[in-house]
């Protein structure tokens, strides 16, 4: 049985609380354990002693001391009712601040003084504060507006950069479009220039053949009038001029339409 | 004749009546003087002991708001003031593991007025730490359970029972 046990079924002997099994063990620990035993019989000496206890007898005491008027709590008025002695001490210190009274240690002696310009110097100390608060003040607000200008910059940073991209690709979407445009006009300038190259090219092959034409013509007439007789001519030479002259002189040469083949 | 009941007359003191106040002292002055002379060893202290417990109750009578007896608000005054008597002339000591009486003269007054066992057993109780002497005071003088006890004394109830039984087992020999 651990010494908590003990303690409880002790306490439980004392509070007359011990149940059946508890009174069995109790028993039994009163005979096997020597200080559990001990303690039970003490308890018993106490009780008879308490009731049997003698003491001195009661001296004779000041009752008097013990009841006493109880402090009442104050007043509203009581404190405005300062000691004078208090209100006297506070007016000298005000005074002394305000004169500037001044309290020198020096080797002749203490020296109190006040000072001529004590509303001088309260008036720079005044000022001096409002210095400060106003130093303050204003450093607060050039914060603030530094800080709301460094956003406002910011802000028209990032808009300027969209805007300079939005234009960079309208830009290009321009050039790229004008530039598709320029290219087709210069390609049909140039199949115009060509067409009429060939055309110039056939009118001037046209007047070539025209003109050999002309000239063969000519040579076969003279031919004919110096060399030959007209039947020979008919017959021989006319043949030929006669295969000649079947070729059509002022016919240009044709094309399946060029400009529109070059076109297409 | 009825008696009036404590609470009653706690109520008439702090209306200022000092009869009232006297009665409740008589109620208990003998108490507290044989609970200090227990808890002291001699009658000076009990006297100066009993004063100050009497003081003490009268300043925090307003508190009393009767939800105990007013005997084991008493008990727990007495035993605050008790450390602090303890704490005044033994102020580098443990209060709950102190051992030393308070005084270590003989009290004469107790040679001459009280009875051999009752000598013996306020000497016993004098060996006794601070703490177990107030447990045994309160179980087995002021017959408290162990749950007021433990109130009055600020520690658990299974405290209150251990230091009780380590105060028996060492009483033994000095009361054989």
């Amino acid at each position: 049985m651990t010494l908590y046990d003990k303690e409880a079924l002790f306490s439980a002997y004392l509070d007359n609380s011990l149940d059946s099994e508890q009174e069995k063990q109790f028993n039994a620990l009163c005979e096997a354990d020597a200080e559990f035993a001990q303690a039970v019989e003490n308890s018993a000496r106490l009780n008879s002693a308490s009731a049997s206890f003698v003491a001195p007898a009661l001296p004779q005491w000041d009752k008097e001391q013990t009841f006493f008027k109880k402090d009442e709590p104050r007043s509203l008025s009581s404190w405005f009712s300062l000691p004078a002695c208090a209100m006297a001490m506070s007016a000298c210190a005000l005074l002394a601040v305000l004169t500037g009274a001044k309290l020198s240690y020096s080797d002749n002696g203490v020296a109190l003084t006040f000072s001529n310009n004590g509303a001088n110097t309260v008036d720079k100390m005044v000022e001096q504060r409002v210095t400060q608060e106003v130093a303050k003040a204003l450093g607060e607000q050039r914060d603030f507006y530094q800080q709301a200008n460094q956003t406002l910059f910011k802000e028209y940073a990032q808009a300027l950069s969209a805007q300079q991209q939005q234009s960079s690709a309208e830009l290009t979407k321009y050039l790229l479009a004008s530039s598709r445009e320029e290219r087709k006009h210069d390609f049909a300038e140039l199949i115009k220039f060509i067409n009429e190259q060939r055309i110039d090219d056939q009118r001037f092959y046209a007047r070539q053949f025209t003109r050999l034409q002309d000239e063969i013509d000519d040579i076969e007439i003279g031919y004919s009038a110096v060399n030959l007789p007209n039947s020979l001519s008919d017959s021989g030479v006319n043949g030929r001029a006669t295969n000649y002259s079947t070729v059509p002189s002022t016919q240009p040469y044709t094309t399946n339409n060029p400009q529109s083949s070059l076109d297409d | 004749m009825f008696k009036k009941r404590d609470e009653k007359l706690v109520e008439q003191a702090l209306q200022g009546n000092k009869k009232a106040w006297f009665t409740l002292i008589s109620r208990y002055e003998t108490a507290m003087y044989q609970y200090g002379i227990r808890m002291t060893g001699n009658s000076h202290d009990a006297a100066d002991l009993m004063q100050e417990i009497f003081i003490s109750v009268f300043r925090s009578l307003a508190c009393f708001k009767g939800e105990g007896s007013f005997k084991s608000w008493l008990y727990r005054i007495a035993h605050c003031r008790c450390i602090e008597l303890y704490r005044k002339r033994k102020p580098h000591s443990d209060i709950d593991d102190i051992q030393a009486p308070l005084c270590g003269a003989p009290c004469p007054e107790m040679q001459l007025y009280s009875d051999r066992e009752s000598r013996a057993l306020t000497q016993a109780m004098q060996t006794l730490p601070l703490g177990q002497k107030a447990v045994v005071e309160l179980k087995f003088f002021g017959h408290f359970t162990f749950e007021e006890i433990a109130q009055q004394m600020d520690i658990s109830v299974n405290t209150a029972k251990s230091r009780l039984y380590a105060a028996l087992a060492k009483l033994k020999l000095e009361l054989e």
